[in-house]
């Protein structure tokens, strides 16, 4: 599926960050995205439509991204969903236990549209 | 995890699985997660080999390593792991297996040690351009950013007074690790060096608080509130490029440098978990009650050292101490902790505050009064000037609080006295206290202090009796003072109040009358004889004293309270007693007075010096020879006080019947002051009039009134005696 005709849920608690990831998933020719201010939230999303990739920040109220990860890995229907984590340098380490709960990537903080692209093409089926 | 526990997977079957795993490569992030969770399963396994412990633990190592990319050759780290694997289910020594990894660069994974330790100056991938400028490319994400991080900012210091009162609040701290952390993301990805720098490493700090490694001490909530304020600096700058429609970004500015030298000192004197030095600690306190004696205390202090036990579980477990008495003392403790919550302000500085609050109220009605303002009929305006009205008025009542103490420091210190007093003159006295926590402005604290004291040193010199004479008069020999605060509507009222002999009228007058205070002829009412002891000529040490019983230097006394726009009033009966009762305002800022008109223009008499107004019949009016005007109120003649000449403004009545008359009481003679009419009862702030006005007589200040307009504040001190001169 080309990036245009998939719908990518960008999850963050913080307006202009998700602002910054909208910009650079239009750089790379995404179309459809739709924003989530928190795991809760983005559960919430899940539910009420088809959702091709997640890209989710780790530090958030209410549900962080490893919980909304656990929830989408536990998930039938979901458990197959491409998820990115958005992590900062210092709080790498925390990656390892993303990786046990079987994220399919994670994308350290700041990225560019480039950085982005080669993580997706890791993780997006061909 | 639970269900592997209690029933165990073979190891044999958790190593067949990992040699599966790794057969993919080091590009399979999900692949390599899978064998991390194996390799803890297996390490739980019951069937694990003891000697394997140490392969498992360097394939975790290499695992990290490739997760996090900190690899620097993932092939060879690959083929060491399928090595490893291998060796595990063969069985040999691990050694031969594999070459030790490569530790050059350990990751973070690989030890306990905290995060937080990154020196300032160990800021790897931080560029650092010592004061560069780089220019900030996305304007518009930049504005949008200053505004959330604003809000972020602010929500950061709530949660910061809620971990000062909670350190170890997780949720606390998260919420405000979680703001620098998405405040350091964004600044990463707009190239705000500074901002990134420093949120970095506060969210270090924060994460070892997380983490339970660093203790949330009052140091550490000074650094983070600290790193908001420098923030917001950094945000004001930026903020003022937007305006300028270019932003420039220097790198490395003054504050922030300072910032990361204070944290860079913070970590290495950390940890140094301090309890507040104002804090008394247990044994004090139990000595202080007089619960144990403070040798039991330090031996068991000494005996209890190498233990590490609590004092307090000491002493009560060797019966030294009820455990009643240990938890009441934990709970002053306490107390006194939450109490060591406040912060010292310069006096000054609070000063200012409450002047500029003043002025805030007279600048709000100034605009809420303007004509134009007036004319707009909008709603949503209306809605709005309520709100802020609102505000402003709770700002005042705020501002004005912070100058209140209680009057229990002042109270206290009389305890002292009258001890040393009643055992000088040989008397027995109890003093009793009441309304100690009544609050009154700082200010005032230390004016009130000497005239309380002469009070206090006259009622036990000279209106309590000897317990000889007590006896004989069929009292108890123990005399009382009772010392009373009270706060009467935007009054404070303190009476001091004794079961002595009580003043003797007769003598007073007699006194006053040898002294040329009064003449014979005058009639004065009880009241008014009492208050001749205030009078200036009237005391003198020498006889007084042996006279009437009262009058040191109860001219003094009366002077100081009116410093305070205080009053003072006795209310005496022979042979059981003589309260005084002090009346003073609750703030020197506000006065709670009476606005009265005098022509077209109002003026404010300060309603602690009212004793009546009326409206005098025509027949009351008369005048005496040599003596002027005067206004018979109910026989007593009072000279009339035509406040419109003192003035100088023309007086829409010009008769005293027309208008209304104000009694005053001055040097205990009544006057009557002319005014138009009253427009009503209303708390005022208090302006100075400025150097230039300052020494006018007759007025002590300005106010501004509702309407915006400032009206002038009576010194009825002030008029009487103008009109005294007038009348010579």
């Amino acid at each position: 599926m080309a990036y245009k005709d998939m719908t990518v849920l960008v999850v963050d608690d913080f307006s202009t960050m998700r602002r910054i990831v909208r910009n650079i998933l239009r750089d790379l020719d995404f179309r459809n995205i739709v924003e989530a201010e928190n795991g809760a939230a983005a559960v919430d999303v899940l539910k009420s439509q088809k959702i091709d990739l997640i890209v989710s920040d780790w530090n958030m109220p209410k549900m962080s991204g490893l919980e909304l990860l656990k929830y989408v890995r536990a998930d039938d229907g979901l458990k197959d969903l491409p998820f990115l984590m958005v992590t900062a340098e210092s709080q790498k380490e925390n990656v390892v236990e993303a990786v046990k709960a079987k994220v399919s990537n994670y994308i350290v903080k700041p990225f560019t549209a480039a950085t982005l692209s080669e993580k997706l093409t890791k993780i997006l089926p061909p | 995890m639970n269900s592997e526990e209690r029933n165990p997977v073979a190891w044999e079957d958790l190593l067949e699985d990992l040699s599966l795993g790794v057969i993919a490569g080091p590009d399979d992030l999900m692949g390599m997660g899978e064998c991390l969770n194996l390799l803890d399963a297996m390490e739980k396994s019951a069937g694990a080999p003891e000697h394997f412990k140490e392969g498992l633990d360097r394939l975790k190592l290499l695992f990290n390593r490739l997760i996090l990319e900190d690899s620097k050759d993932p092939q060879s780290d690959w083929v060491t792991i399928q090595k490893l694997v291998s060796a595990l289910g063969s069985g040999d020594a691990v050694e031969e297996a594999a070459a030790p990894p490569d530790f050059s660069r350990p990751g973070p994974s690989d030890a306990g040690e905290a995060p937080s330790v990154a020196a300032a100056e160990d800021l790897s991938g931080f560029p650092q351009h010592q004061g560069a400028l780089v220019e900030v490319q996305d304007l518009d994400l930049l504005r949008d950013f200053l505004e959330e991080a604003k809000e972020h900012l602010s929500s950061i210091e709530l949660n910061m007074l809620a971990l000062e009162t909670n350190p170890s609040d997780e949720e606390a701290i998260n919420a405000v690790f979680r703001p620098f952390h998405s405040i350091e993301g964004v600044a990463g990805f707009l190239n705000l060096t500074d901002v990134h720098h420093l949120s970095h490493e506060v969210e270090n700090l924060l994460d070892a608080a997380r983490s339970g490694s660093l203790q949330v001490t009052d140091a550490v909530i000074d650094i983070v509130l600290s790193a908001v304020d420098v923030l917001k600096g950094l945000i004001v700058e930026l903020e003022g490029g937007l305006s300028q429609g270019r932003v420039m970004v220097q790198t490395s500015s003054p504050a922030v440098v300072a910032f990361l030298g204070r944290i860079k000192n913070f970590h290495e004197g950390a940890p140094s978990p301090e309890p507040a030095p104002s804090v008394k600690k247990i044994g004090e306190i139990l000595v202080e009650r007089g619960v144990v004696g403070e040798e039991v205390v330090n031996e068991v202090l000494e005996r209890s050292r190498g233990k590490g036990g609590k004092l307090g579980e000491e002493l009560v477990s060797e019966g030294l101490v009820a455990a009643r008495d240990i938890s009441g003392a934990l709970r002053e403790q306490r107390h006194a902790k939450e109490n060591a919550a406040s912060v010292r302000i310069d006096t000054k500085k609070l000063d200012s505050l409450v002047d500029m609050v003043g002025e805030l109220v007279i600048a709000q009605s100034m605009v809420l009064q303007n004509e134009e303002v007036l004319r707009v009929k909008d709603q949503k305006l209306q809605k709005d000037s309520v709100q802020l009205r609102r505000i402003t008025a709770e700002l005042q009542r705020i501002s004005m609080s912070m100058r209140m103490v209680p009057i229990k420091g002042t109270f206290q210190k009389m305890i002292r006295l009258v001890r040393d007093l009643a055992r000088k003159s040989g008397k027995e006295v109890s003093l009793e206290m009441q309304g100690e926590e009544t609050e009154i402005d700082r200010n005032m604290v230390e004016e009130i202090y000497d005239p309380l004291v002469h009070m206090i040193r006259n009622a036990v010199d000279h209106g309590l009796e000897t317990p000889e004479d007590r006896r004989k008069a069929g009292k108890p020999p123990q005399g009382s003072i009772w010392l009373k605060a009270e706060q009467k509507g935007g009054n404070i009222s303190i009476e001091i109040t004794d079961d002595g002999r009580g003043l003797n009228s007769e003598r007073i007058r007699v006194k006053a009358i040898e002294r040329g205070i009064i003449s014979p002829d005058d009639q004065l009412e009880e009241r008014a004889i009492y208050d001749l002891i205030f009078h200036a000529g009237f005391s003198t040490n020498d006889t007084v004293t042996e006279v009437s019983g009262r009058g040191v230097g109860m001219d003094v006394v009366k002077k100081s309270l009116e410093r305070l726009r205080g009053k003072i009033e006795i209310t005496s009966s022979p042979g059981k007693g003589s309260r005084f009762e002090i009346k003073l305002p609750l703030t020197m800022a506000i006065i709670d007075g009476m606005i009265i008109r005098i022509g077209s223009e109002r003026y404010v008499v300060p309603t602690i010096a009212l004793k009546e107004s009326l409206r005098p019949a025509k027949e009351a009016y008369l005048t005496v020879q040599g003596k002027g005007e005067m206004i018979n109120v109910r026989s007593t003649l009072m000279p009339l006080v035509r406040l419109h000449e003192i003035m100088g403004v023309e007086a829409a009545c010009k008769d005293p019947w027309e208008g209304l008359l104000l009694v005053v009481n001055e040097d205990n003679r009544f006057y009557c002051l002319q005014a138009d009419e009253i427009l009503g009862r209303q708390e005022v702030v208090i302006k100075s009039l400025g150097e230039a006005l300052r020494h006018l007589v007759g007025v002590s200040g300005g106010a501004i009134l509702g309407d915006g307009k400032v009206a002038l504040i009576i010194d009825v001190k002030g008029v009487v005696s103008l009109y005294e001169e007038s009348a010579k």
